[in-house]
């Protein structure tokens, strides 16, 4: 792998979405960068989950484009090849019920990138020892408790060796005390220079992890920076008032808490 | 009835049970499955000129009660189609297996439609093709939804077979009638068809709720 500091990976260009006469995207224009973390913040219904899946090509937006690697996705006629370069993990984290978490893992190595079911299971292995559930390789999804099931979707989207992880509100179907475990291996990913496109509302974690902030309302990017911008110096009042009421909330949260 | 008598119209029985009940309910599940899976993907298609005529048939085969399916198979459309005599085998085959495939093609839909939407999403992000998907991960979970009541309507099409008597088909409700006609031993035989009956029914319930509890761990999601 290429070890280009700041080679974009994906290019929003003018990008619109409509979903019948409803537009959920308007004119997104952004990069992420190689090494980026991007955190994509803002309320719900703002287009944050559409954006991502625009990216590979999971949803069919009709006017503008997305650049993954220098490919136009509009364009593209391999999505299959582009989507094994692009790892997403999902709010609810769809595991495949019928199947043990290694073989969940080792699907797409078998079928997408053709390996021996051998050489898949030595790959899913290492990775799956790595983010600390390899016990539970042999057992199936529902054994397993929100956040080790989380890590698996990690491990699986991982171990095709993507050039970005797109990660989709990963911690909002998690109970408090699993939220951090998973946290945690974003941090590790981070650190270990993979590119991260994150939608979350944990933004305690996105001023610590992240290097870019995008904000988002009604299908607009309404607000962006680097980290430090966004969170001390941003004019945008929307933004003002949804910092204020994010840590307001967690004010009141550790209030309640330790009361 | 002497002994002898009641085995041998007992093997008579069981004879025709199996030679004509149970292979009819066999081939018509069989050959039932696999239309019903066609017509069920039919009946999710994007385009109207496939899904409409396949929901038609779909829903005037199952306003249609069986026996009236049967004398059409066997009468209607040979008379309709030339006037060449049909085999009566192969009539009631027809007939049962046209029918089961508009029952079971809503349980095959039903049991597709019940997999959440983002399993799909979520296996094409990881670059599997869309057969991939629909192969590996959506069909084994839908056909795990849907076997309880396949299986269900099976048994039902199994007491179903033997409308084929009315047809003329010598299964063993119409071979109970019969021997009657000879024998004229009413209690005896009909008891005797109902407790052939009974066994065949208590053995394949017992069956059909063995293979659901080896399902039901797995679909705890």
């Amino acid at each position: 792998m290429v070890n280009t500091r700041g080679e974009p990976i994906i290019e929003f260009k003018d990008l619109s979405l409509w979903y019948g006469n409803f537009q959920a995207l308007a004119d997104i224009n952004e990069t992420v960068n190689r090494k980026d973390c991007v955190v994509i913040c803002g309320p719900s219904g703002s287009g944050k989950s559409s954006l991502l899946r625009c990216v590979n090509g999971l949803e069919k937006f009709q006017q503008g484009d997305v650049m993954v690697r220098g490919v136009s996705v509009k364009d593209c006629l391999d999505l299959a090849k582009l989507r094994s370069h692009v790892g997403m993990v999902f709010q609810r984290f769809e595991l495949y019920p019928h199947m043990t978490c290694l073989s969940n893992v080792t699907l797409a190595l078998r079928k997408v990138l053709k390996l021996s079911k051998a050489e898949a299971e030595e790959r899913a292995k290492q990775v799956l020892e790595k983010f600390g559930v390899m016990e539970q390789a042999h057992k199936y999804p529902a054994q397993l408790s929100g956040g080790q099931q989380q890590r698996i979707a990690i491990c699986r989207a991982l171990v095709l060796e993507p050039d970005v992880m797109m990660f989709d509100e990963p911690t909002s179907a998690l109970d408090p005390e699993m939220i951090d475990d998973v946290l945690q291996v974003l941090l590790q990913l981070v650190k270990e220079g993979m590119t991260m496109l994150i939608v979350t509302h944990e933004m305690l974690f996105a001023r610590d992890v992240a290097n870019k902030i995008v904000f988002m309302e009604k299908g607009r990017i309404i607000d962006r920076g680097t980290t430090e911008e966004f969170f001390s110096s941003s004019r945008n009042p929307r933004t003002q008032a949804f910092l204020d009421r994010v840590f307001r909330e967690k004010r009141a949260e550790e209030k309640r808490w330790f009361r | 009835m002497t002994l002898s008598q009641f085995l041998s119209n007992l093997y008579a029985l069981c004879w025709a049970l199996f030679k004509y009940n149970v292979t009819l309910t066999f081939l018509a599940v069989l050959f039932a499955f696999p239309i019903a899976s066609f017509l069920a993907l039919g009946r999710l298609s994007r385009y109207r000129a496939v899904r409409y005529p396949i929901t038609a048939y779909i829903n005037i085969v199952r306003s249609s009660p069986l026996l009236m399916v049967m004398f059409w198979t066997y009468y209607t459309f040979p008379m309709l189609l030339g006037g060449a005599s049909v085999n009566v085998f192969y009539a009631a085959l027809i007939a049962l297996t046209a029918f089961e495939a508009a029952y079971f093609a809503e349980f095959i839909r039903a049991g597709l439609q019940s997999i959440h939407k983002d399993q799909r999403t979520a296996a094409l992000a990881t670059g599997l093709k869309s057969w991939h998907v629909s192969l590996y991960i959506i069909w084994p979970q839908a056909v795990r939804r849907m076997l309880p009541s396949l299986l269900t309507q099976s048994i039902i099409a199994f007491q179903d077979s033997t409308l084929a008597s009315v047809i003329g088909l010598r299964e063993v409700v119409r071979m109970t009638g019969i021997i009657n006609a000879v024998q004229v031993r009413p209690i005896w035989l009909y008891s005797m068809l109902a407790g052939i009956y009974l066994c065949l029914c208590f053995v394949i319930s017992r069956f059909v709720r063995r293979v659901e509890r080896s399902t039901v761990d797995l679909l705890s999601v």
